[in-house]
């Protein structure tokens, strides 16, 4: 098992580095030099040119690569500016590193992603699981039409209308900012309801309809159909043999999704003008922030990375013969 | 609760069979008007897309549109845009060209892309399997949104539409790469090609004529579905700031114009919104519909 | 309360009935009257780009550092134009100029102190002064680099420690500063934040931008670039010292980078903490129609002036645009009213027919390329265009700002121009990018959204500044038109060469014609900025410094 766990470990930090390195190299694309960024509107070039000494920028790009990874692994400095370990850049619009931006942004984007993911495991999967013991009910026919309807709402028209029934016409909620659960906890709450429930009404269409085929497929199985010859109680073969195996692809994707939630909920942080991972991403993006962006790429992907390597794990604990593979 | 046994005469033809389930037609029947209506276009509506009307629009109140419902009149039968007074039935309808061109090419792009690879890669196996497997790992693993933001914001001088059409599919393919991968490996393994290397195929005949048509239908599948997510992620795009340029419409970009408006002037996400829900919803039930009919060990039924 | 809203086409008229209604506001039930204490809440939908006195040159960052820094001069904290008058802050007086304006003395006052309770002296001035120099800290205004002795070759404290001779601190209290040239408007420029004083024992460098130290009412307590800054009270601040911030609310809050959209929202629901919000921009033109209709919305807005002029700029060296003729044809061509709709319609400015907005001395009524309404004369822009031989038209491409009101801006001019044949394409730039970009004369295309507010509000550091052919460099390039008139050249430095600034301004509003009939830029609206208020904000008015923002200095919440 620690052998296993060591080798999907060092293969997620191979697929990280790769990761870097091609989010590194797409970044030198950029039109806009980052030299100019930092430089501003009342630019001479000698001024560019400095900066760009400062920043490391009229090195070789292998050189300039292996800085990056030093800095990451061990902090490093740019000019007279510390970045303390782990250096994932230094921004030089905000005068941060790029870490500090992202650990300030990492609490609301953790409030999103938990509440919801709470709540479309909640919801998709009951919807799921009972559509599929009430096949061909009514039941069933109105789980399955939600969560095509849920599946098919893209998260910004969710969002909009959502602000624009709850919000503007009916004035139940307020507009959702950024508040500290410890600081307001209605008001956080509040904040995050619309949010959670915009994320929420996407995934829990996508969980209702793989965990239906899957307990569908499962009880299909020969062993559901000699567990029920043996006379064991519905509730037990129910549990055992029908629900259990169809909780394993769920468990998978879940992880993948609640990662990429955690590297930021772009377009729901945007629209609801939450200060998340996902807004810092935009904001850089529209700024032209290239070390923010390089640092939230790497961030993000590091979040999906593991959680695969921890659903690797899940499923070595669960079943033994994975290990050996 | 039994399960009942699957009834399903193989002899009736697919496309029938689809039509057999009501929502599937109506489905059916809405992705063929929205394609009418894409291809159509100019015949649609006289109206240009990017023509202004000034007045449409009432600068007094920061260029809201003038009558109800986001100024829906004779003239304009869905309303004009706030501010430049354009035509919101002629931007929706050139709109969803650029919407479903950019679908289905980026479609395209991953299904050609994804079973080449995926046919190798199962076909073959060693060495090849494993880098097509990491690159599929890779790219599956890559916070794709806020990279293809990155790296199409990086290219702003070529050609978006087809920009889209590469990025979308080039993050897209392995998706069907690791079903056709899946699937080539079972062919391959199977007992008409092994009966086919026995009497002395080359391998690419057998990649061809026998590998290759075994794999149509979950294909077939997996592009049907794919179709509503590049609906919507072109929309996610375009919304972000990152798609069409102007002044092409695009629906994602109507919404995102619509997004300081929503409270001023609702019918203005309204329509373009309705819009894009009904078309991925249509394309998401046909979807569905076709991988029933197709696939043999398909669950829903 | 119609006259509020209603622009007068002659700006006097518009501005003394602003005035009219600001005072009659003032006195109204409507606002109680601003007591101490409380949180003020700042709604940004922008992020401050630099709080380093150094570096900051952008009015909304100098608006908030006005709360942190005190300069040697400042504008004063009055409503309409008369908050472009320039008044004594750290000095005791607007500077005495000497040497026939070539030697500019000014005195401390007693009493100032930074945030530790250190008293502030001239040596703290000259050495934030110094730090302008430095390489490291780029963007901040040009002027301590253009006019003082020996400011082409000093490199700044970090590099040469010796300091810059020019400036002298003859004692504790008095600076004086020697040009190289006579600047009559010397005393205007001390207003800007790099003539404030910075301790040098507390400077990190580059790091100073994230917490410069306070001689103002507010210190920072926290500030998290992009997203948020804390202000609260430096009790080291005297208010005796201080004629025009009022220090009223105990802390101050700015949430940064908020979707324009979302503070306009807020700011009309006015829930909870919203009611103690201003928004630090004008609001959007979705939300214009709200306000208009809604009588208690209505009297939460707060109109203010800008000396902002808003001009489509044309590269003249690239052709067909070097032929004036063309440029004649954009000007008739271009729809003034429907970039003046993008922006939020009557309620964002008044249609430009000049170079210099009414604001600014030296303006002078003109109308070079008039139309109906501002919506272009597209007869005359095709004969222009026939006698060019160009009446089939051409292609262009224009240069404008990623955000939504730049691609809508410039969808307005790819409308207007199409009227007449020329297509235009839209070169959609990253806003952050987008200035340095058509600085760079390799890269600018042939059109550009584009805009100046000057220094002060004076025209010196405006057309100067914008159509001086020899200041056009390859990087860095404020002409962003390529302009190059040998007569405008030589008018401009026989106008600096005036001692007296009223003869200056009016021979700048003269050639401002001039360069008006060569059209580099076509101007299309002079601003003002309509802002929301909470329902429990009192004494807010738009600062003519500021572009018509809210003043902060002087803001306060009412019981």
């Amino acid at each position: 098992m620690i052998l296993y766990t060591a080798r999907r470990l060092v293969g997620a930090a191979g697929i990280l580095l790769v990761i870097c390195a091609l989010t590194f190299a797409v970044f030198y694309l950029m039109p806009a030099d980052p030299a100019q960024g930092a430089c501003g509107k009342a630019c001479s070039p000698e001024r560019i040119a400095q900066i760009r000494a400062t920043l490391g920028l009229d090195q070789p790009l292998p050189t300039q690569f292996a800085a990056y990874l030093g800095g990451i692994v061990a902090g490093r400095t740019y000019g007279s500016l510390e970045c303390g370990f782990p250096c994932l850049g230094f921004s030089f619009q905000t005068n941060q590193p790029v870490w500090d931006a992202l650990t300030s942004r990492l609490p609301t984007s953790v409030s999103i992603a938990a509440g919801a993911a709470l709540l479309w495991l909640l919801v998709g999967c009951t919807a799921g699981v009972v559509a599929a013991l009430r096949r061909g009910t009514v039941w069933d026919r109105a789980a399955m039409i939600a969560a095509l309807g849920g599946v098919s709402l893209p998260i910004y028209l969710t969002a909009l209308l959502s602000q624009y029934v709850l919000v503007v016409q009916l004035g139940w909620l307020p507009y959702p900012r950024e508040v500290a659960l410890t600081d307001d906890p209605v008001g956080w709450f509040q904040s995050m309801l619309m949010p959670w429930c915009t994320l929420a009404m996407l995934y829990a269409g996508v969980y209702a309809r793989i965990t239906r085929s899957e307990v569908l497929e499962n009880l299909g199985r020969d062993y559901v159909r000699t567990a029920r010859a043996k006379g064991l109680p519905e509730v037990t073969v129910l549990r055992r043999h029908a629900l259990r195996p169809a909780l394993m692809p769920v468990v998978t994707i879940f992880g993948m999704d609640l990662g990429a939630l955690l590297g930021g909920a772009l377009i729901t942080e945007s629209v609801y003008g939450l200060p998340g991972v996902g807004k810092l991403a935009a904001d850089a993006i529209n700024s032209a922030d290239q070390p923010v962006i390089l640092g939230v790429t790497l961030f993000a992907a590091a979040f999906v990375v593991l959680a695969n390597v921890a659903v690797d794990l899940v499923y070595a604990l669960l079943d033994p013969r994975v290990r050996t593979v | 609760m039994t399960v009942l046994p699957i009834t399903r005469p193989a002899d009736v033809p697919p496309l029938r069979r689809l039509l057999r389930q009501p929502s599937a037609a109506v489905a059916l029947v809405v992705v063929v008007l929205l394609v009418l209506m894409a291809v159509f276009a100019p015949l649609l509506v006289w109206t240009s897309p990017t023509e202004f009307d000034s007045a449409a629009v009432d600068p007094a109140l920061g260029g809201l549109p003038r009558g109800a419902f986001g100024g829906i009149s004779a003239e304009h039968p869905l309303g004009v845009e706030p501010v430049s007074g354009r035509d919101v039935l002629a931007r929706i309808v050139y709109g969803a060209r650029v919407s479903l061109l950019i679908a289905v090419l980026a479609t395209l792009v991953s299904v050609v892309v994804g079973t080449v690879l995926g046919l190798v890669a199962g076909f073959f196996g060693g060495v090849v399997d494993a880098v097509v497997g990491r690159l599929m790992d890779l790219l599956m693993s890559f916070p794709s949104l806020i990279f293809m933001i990155a790296l199409i914001s990086a290219l702003p001088e070529a050609n978006r539409e087809a920009l889209l059409v590469l990025v979308l599919g080039g993050f897209g393919w392995p998706y069907v790469g690791r079903i056709v991968r899946g699937q080539a490996m079972v062919l391959a393994r199977g007992e008409f090609v092994a009966a086919a290397r026995a009497l002395g195929a080359p391998r690419r005949a057998l990649l061809l004529r026998e590998v290759l048509p075994n794999l149509t239908t979950p294909v077939l599948v997996v592009a049907t579905m794919s179709i509503p997510g590049y609906i919507a992620t072109e929309a996610g795009l375009s919304f972000l700031g990152v798609g069409v340029r102007p002044p092409t419409p695009s629906w994602g970009q109507m919404i995102a114009s619509a997004v300081p408006w929503y409270a001023a002037d609702p019918a203005y996400f309204l329509i373009p919104g309705g819009f894009l829900f009904v078309t991925v919803l249509a394309f998401n039930v046909l979807g569905d519909a076709v991988r029933d009919v197709l696939d043999p060990r398909s669950v829903r039924r | 309360m119609s006259q509020c809203t209603r622009v007068g086409l002659v700006a006097v008229v518009g501005m003394l009935a602003l005035t009219a209604c600001n005072g009659s506001r003032a006195q109204g039930g409507s606002t109680g009257e601003a007591v101490r204490g409380g949180t003020l809440h700042v709604l940004a939908s922008t992020d401050l780009e630099h709080l380093d006195p150094a570096r900051n040159y952008v009015t909304s960052s100098q608006n908030v550092a006005r709360l942190i820094y005190r300069t040697l001069t400042t504008v004063a904290p009055k409503p309409g134009q008369a908050g472009g008058e320039i008044v004594p802050d750290l000095a005791t007086d607007t500077g005495r100029p000497s040497d026939g304006a070539k030697t500019w003395t000014f005195t401390l006052k007693d009493g100032v102190k930074f945030e530790d309770g250190q008293p502030i002296t001239s040596k703290d001035v000259k050495y934030g002064v110094e730090r302008s120099f430095a390489p490291d800290l780029p963007e901040g205004a040009p002027y301590a680099r253009m006019w003082l002795v020996g400011g082409d070759r000093y490199k700044g404290p970090y590099e040469n420690p010796g300091g810059l001779a020019s400036i002298e601190t003859p004692d504790d209290k008095t600076i004086v500063f020697r040009l190289n040239r006579p600047v009559a408007d010397f005393g205007s420029a001390a207003s800007l934040p790099l003539f404030a004083p910075v301790p040098k024992e507390q400077d990190t460098g580059v790091g100073y931008d994230g917490r410069p130290v306070s001689s103002g009412p507010y210190k920072i307590e926290k500030f998290e670039p992009k997203k948020r800054l804390e202000l609260v009270r430096n009790t080291h601040w005297d208010p005796k010292t201080d004629e025009v911030r009022k220090g009223l609310p105990d802390r101050v809050v700015l949430e940064l980078n908020l979707d324009p959209a979302v503070v306009d929202q807020r700011l009309v629901a006015g829930q909870g903490a919203d009611a103690e919000a201003i928004a630090m921009e004008p609001i959007g033109a979705a939300t214009v129609g709200r306000v208009v209709n809604d009588p208690a919305l209505k009297d939460r807005l707060i109109t203010g002036e800008s000396i902002n002029t808003r001009f489509l700029t044309l590269n003249t060296r690239r052709a067909p645009l070097d032929n004036v003729k063309v440029r004649q044809a954009i000007a008739f061509a271009l729809d003034k009213d429907a970039l003046r709709t993008v922006r939020g319609g009557p309620i964002a400015g008044d249609i430009a027919t000049t170079l210099l907005p009414p604001g600014l001395a030296g303006h002078a009524a003109d109308d070079q390329f008039p139309s109906a309404d501002g919506k272009g004369d597209v007869a005359k822009a095709k004969a222009l265009l026939a006698e060019a031989g160009l009446a089939q038209g051409f292609a262009v491409t224009l240069d404008a700002p990623s955000t939504a009101g730049g691609k809508a801006q410039g969808e307005a001019v790819q409308a207007a121009l199409g009227r007449v044949g020329i297509t235009v394409t839209i070169n959609a730039i990253s806003p952050s990018a987008f200035y340095s970009t058509i600085a760079n004369t390799a890269q600018m295309h042939d059109m550009a959204i584009d805009g100046w507010t000057p220094d002060w509000a004076g025209p010196s550091t405006y057309l100067p500044l914008i159509f001086d052919s020899r200041l056009i460099t390859s990087e860095g390039n404020n002409n962003h038109s390529q302009y190059h008139s040998d007569a405008v050249n030589k008018r401009f430095d026989e106008i600096a060469a005036l001692a007296d600034p009223a003869a200056a301004a009016t021979a700048y509003g003269e050639l401002a014609k001039q360069i008006a009939r060569d059209v580099p830029v076509v101007p299309f609206l002079w601003d003002k900025a309509a802002i929301l208020v909470g329902p429990k904000v009192a004494g807010a008015y738009g600062h003519v410094a500021y572009v018509g923002r809210v003043d902060l200095a002087t803001v306060g919440l009412r019981k």
